[in-house]
């Protein structure tokens, strides 16, 4: 049994691009993604009628069925829906790749909404009073007071969910995106070396997660410093976990 | 929804197709998933022990598990195990015939994997507990063995059960990885109908019904376990009422 | 009746308050009228809804039935928008409700800015005037969670003041605090009373109420039992339910006694 790592080597600026694009697409659906998401779990806490259902339901949704359904919707679908709003009515073809950016970003808003929403709710209620009662405006009292809280709080969480999240743009495989996996995986193919080029990619996936969780860690224990609110630390407790 | 009672080429119905994908699926969500909450609660409990080897090879084991994605753990158990261990091995695996052949590896995969993450929430759970308990343990003459399992798992499992539901949920969703490996599951049956009939919101619709519908059955399924478990005179988390 | 209010100077007006949660009835029919200038202190035993009226004032309550009106002091309009009533209604809570993450006195800068438009650098000298009045200037750069209870609740006081309002609500400032950090918040009040706020404030410091009040009101079961000037209040009650409810005061705080006693 003898491996060819060699050919790793050499194939490394091809492997780097596909980690660039894994990286990208990771980015790209975290700020996406907590945009939205942050959006979403404020409609929710507010209590808007009609959009806060639908931003339930939608959540609920996406949390229930697997990424790779969501990609196959998406890729199928949302051509065909974009072509009904043009005006000549045929689907336009949007490519694999900006599917994967508003797919990533759609599905991970949902785990985001329900992170951020779980810290609206553990803010302790006297601080939204006390910004009521000094007149701040709804949007000035989420934007100045309450959110940037819940970010410090939700910090670790957040960490640890676009970890998953990297872990995950690896499904694009299914879409024979060339993702890290998928560079790896083509290389593999082509030349019959799947042993190293996929433990290789299992180490770089290891390292690098690895030293995100160390961080989610570091972040996790400065926050036990500085935090002055109870009700939060048990918001933090309950999310050990970020998602299944 | 017609299309799905339609003839599929293979002489029965893709009804019926989607039906073996279901088959499928919840075969290897069970499978695994049982395999997974047996090691996760093992690998979990160790995490906890004052014998610092176990302790160390149990972090290991959750560092490796939880930081390679899924999807590149199954490759590795389809695609790389049978090429690194003794050549006679190697080629009694590759003879095995799928779907089995993509059913073993997927159940690897998915089983360690979700064990990581079940053993974390083990280990939380039994950190949770008050360090009383150990020691009541200990000065009643209980072994390490016996007090894991008589007196700090079955406490640490109520603690945890909301958090195994949603790992049971995720292993669900999980188990779609299994159709890169070849695994006519739920989803990859739903790709093949869009490939056959175009009907692609059909297909798609019946395949995200069905996960749908199996994740209401869990809940309703894990409410219950809930309500059973529930000890007489503990708070609803499980902390004695004052 | 707009005449009414600005002859006789009244600024908070309130008539027929009702609210209720659910079947449990909270505020059953309350009257009163605040002129400018005024310090009035509402007691009475827990659940007797005192905290319910006056976050009804600046409408962290909602209400069932009833009227509340707040008369601007500068114009002698009634403000309508809620918005326009918690910019001239200040209120400082039991909890005190800092905000964490800003410094102290970004604390006292946010909505003199954010809500009055005041300029940074007004917003900031402003801070810096009224963290010097509670005197806690020298604590401007740190955060709440560095400060002591007494300490954090001199900055809530400071932080309504900086909005300039013409009613201050202070709603059991004193109740979380420890007994040794109580006196230099009254004092804090009482200083406030002296330059003419108009303050209501429901407490249980009835030393506090002797020596600030010009009304002491007992509320009760969701109504006004007794309401007259302290030396009435404390000395001469009218009403059995005053009595009972001094007596139980009286015999839980003994310090309190001791400061009715000195008064």
């Amino acid at each position: 049994m003898s491996f060819d790592f060699a050919a790793v080597v050499s194939a490394t600026p091809y492997l780097l691009q596909g980690l660039l694009f894994s990286v990208e697409l990771t980015l790209v659906a975290m700020i996406g993604g907590m945009l939205l998401g942050t959006f979403m779990a404020i409609i929710r806490h507010m209590g808007v009628p009609v959009a806060a259902e639908a931003v339930r339901a939608y959540v609920t949704l996406m949390r229930s069925i697997p990424l790779i359904l969501v990609l196959f919707w998406f890729f199928f679908l949302v051509p065909l829906l974009l072509g009904h709003l043009t005006p000549t009515g045929h689907s336009i073809p949007l490519g694999p790749r900006f599917t994967a950016f508003i797919t990533f970003t759609l599905f991970e808003s949902a785990y985001y909404a329900e992170i951020v929403r779980a810290g609206l709710k553990a803010i302790d209620k006297g601080q939204y009073e006390g910004a009521k009662a000094l007149g701040l405006s709804t949007s000035s009292m989420y934007w100045s007071v309450v959110v940037p809280q819940v970010l410090r709080a939700t910090a670790p969480i957040i960490v640890s969910q676009t970890i998953i999240l990297f872990q995950d743009t690896a499904l694009v495989y299914v879409l024979s995106l060339t993702d890290f996996l998928g560079a790896a995986a083509k290389i593999a193919q082509r030349d019959s070396k799947l042993v190293e080029f996929y433990s290789t990619v299992a180490v770089v996936y290891l390292l690098i997660c690895s030293m995100g969780s160390e961080l989610s860690e570091r972040f996790r224990k400065k926050q036990g410093q500085r935090s002055s609110n109870g009700r939060l630390e048990r918001a933090k407790r309950m999310f050990g976990l970020a998602r299944p | 929804m017609q299309v799905l009672f339609d003839q599929a080429a293979d002489g029965g119905t893709y009804l019926g197709w989607l039906m073996s994908g279901l088959f499928w699926t919840l075969l290897l969500w069970f499978v695994s998933g049982v395999l997974a909450f047996v090691i996760g609660i093992g690998v979990g409990a160790a995490r906890t022990v004052r014998h610092l080897p176990l302790r160390i090879a149990a972090r290991l084991y959750v560092q490796v598990f939880r930081n390679v994605p899924l999807l590149v753990q199954v490759f590795l158990w389809y695609f790389v195990l049978p090429e690194v261990i003794p050549t006679t091995w190697g080629s009694a695996i590759k003879q095995i015939a799928p779907p089995w052949a993509s059913f073993y590896p997927a159940v690897a995969g998915l089983s360690l994997y979700t064990a990581s993450r079940i053993a974390e929430q083990v280990r939380a759970g039994v950190n949770s507990l008050s360090d009383g308990q150990r020691k009541a343990a200990d000065a009643l003459g209980l072994t390490a063995f016996q007090t894991y399992i008589l007196i700090l798992l079955p406490q640490a499992l109520r603690i945890t059960i909301p958090t195994l539901t949603s790992e049971a949920l995720g292993l669900l969703k999980n188990t779609s990885v299994a159709l890169t490996i070849g695994l006519l599951e739920i989803t990859a049956r739903a790709a093949q109908i869009n490939e056959f009939t175009f009907r692609t919101f059909d297909a798609f619709a019946s395949a995200t019904a069905l996960y749908l519908l199996i994740a209401l059955v869990l809940h309703q399924v894990a409410f219950q376990v809930e309500r059973i478990l529930r000890i007489p005179g503990m708070s609803p988390n499980n902390t004695p009422r004052k | 009746m707009d005449d009414a209010f600005s002859t006789q100077n009244e600024i908070l007006q309130i008539e027929g308050l009702e609210q209720s949660y659910g079947a449990i009835s909270v505020l059953k029919g309350i009257d009163l009228r605040v002129k400018k200038g005024e310090r009035i202190v509402i007691c009475g035993p827990s659940g007797s809804g005192k905290s319910t009226l006056i976050r009804c004032i600046n409408g962290l309550e909602t209400f069932k039935s009833g009227t509340i009106h707040v008369t601007d002091v500068h114009n002698g309009e009634r403000l309508r928008r809620l918005k326009d009533i918690r910019r001239e209604v200040g209120m400082v809570f039991q909890s005190f409700n800092l905000f964490p993450h800003l410094s102290v006195i970004e604390n006292c800068m946010l909505a003199p800015v954010k809500v009055r438009g005041v300029k940074k650098t007004e917003a900031r000298e402003r801070a810096l005037y009224f963290l010097n009045k509670v005197r806690v200037l020298d604590q401007a750069k740190k955060y709440p969670g560095q400060l002591s209870g007494g300490q954090q609740q001199r900055v809530a006081i400071a932080r309504a003041l900086c909005m300039q309002p013409s009613i201050m609500l202070f709603d059991e400032p004193t109740s979380a605090l420890d007994p040794e950090v109580v006196q230099e918040v009254l004092a804090t009040m009482v200083g406030l009373a002296k330059e003419g706020m108009t303050m209501i404030c429901v407490t249980h410091e009835m030393g506090f109420a002797r020596e600030v009040a010009d009304r002491v009101i007992l509320i009760d079961g969701g109504k006004i039992v007794e309401e007259a000037g302290p030396a009435q209040f404390f000395d001469t009650p009218r009403h059995e339910r005053t009595r009972a409810f001094l007596g139980r005061v009286l015999r839980g705080h003994p310090e309190t006694a001791r400061g009715l006693a000195h008064s």
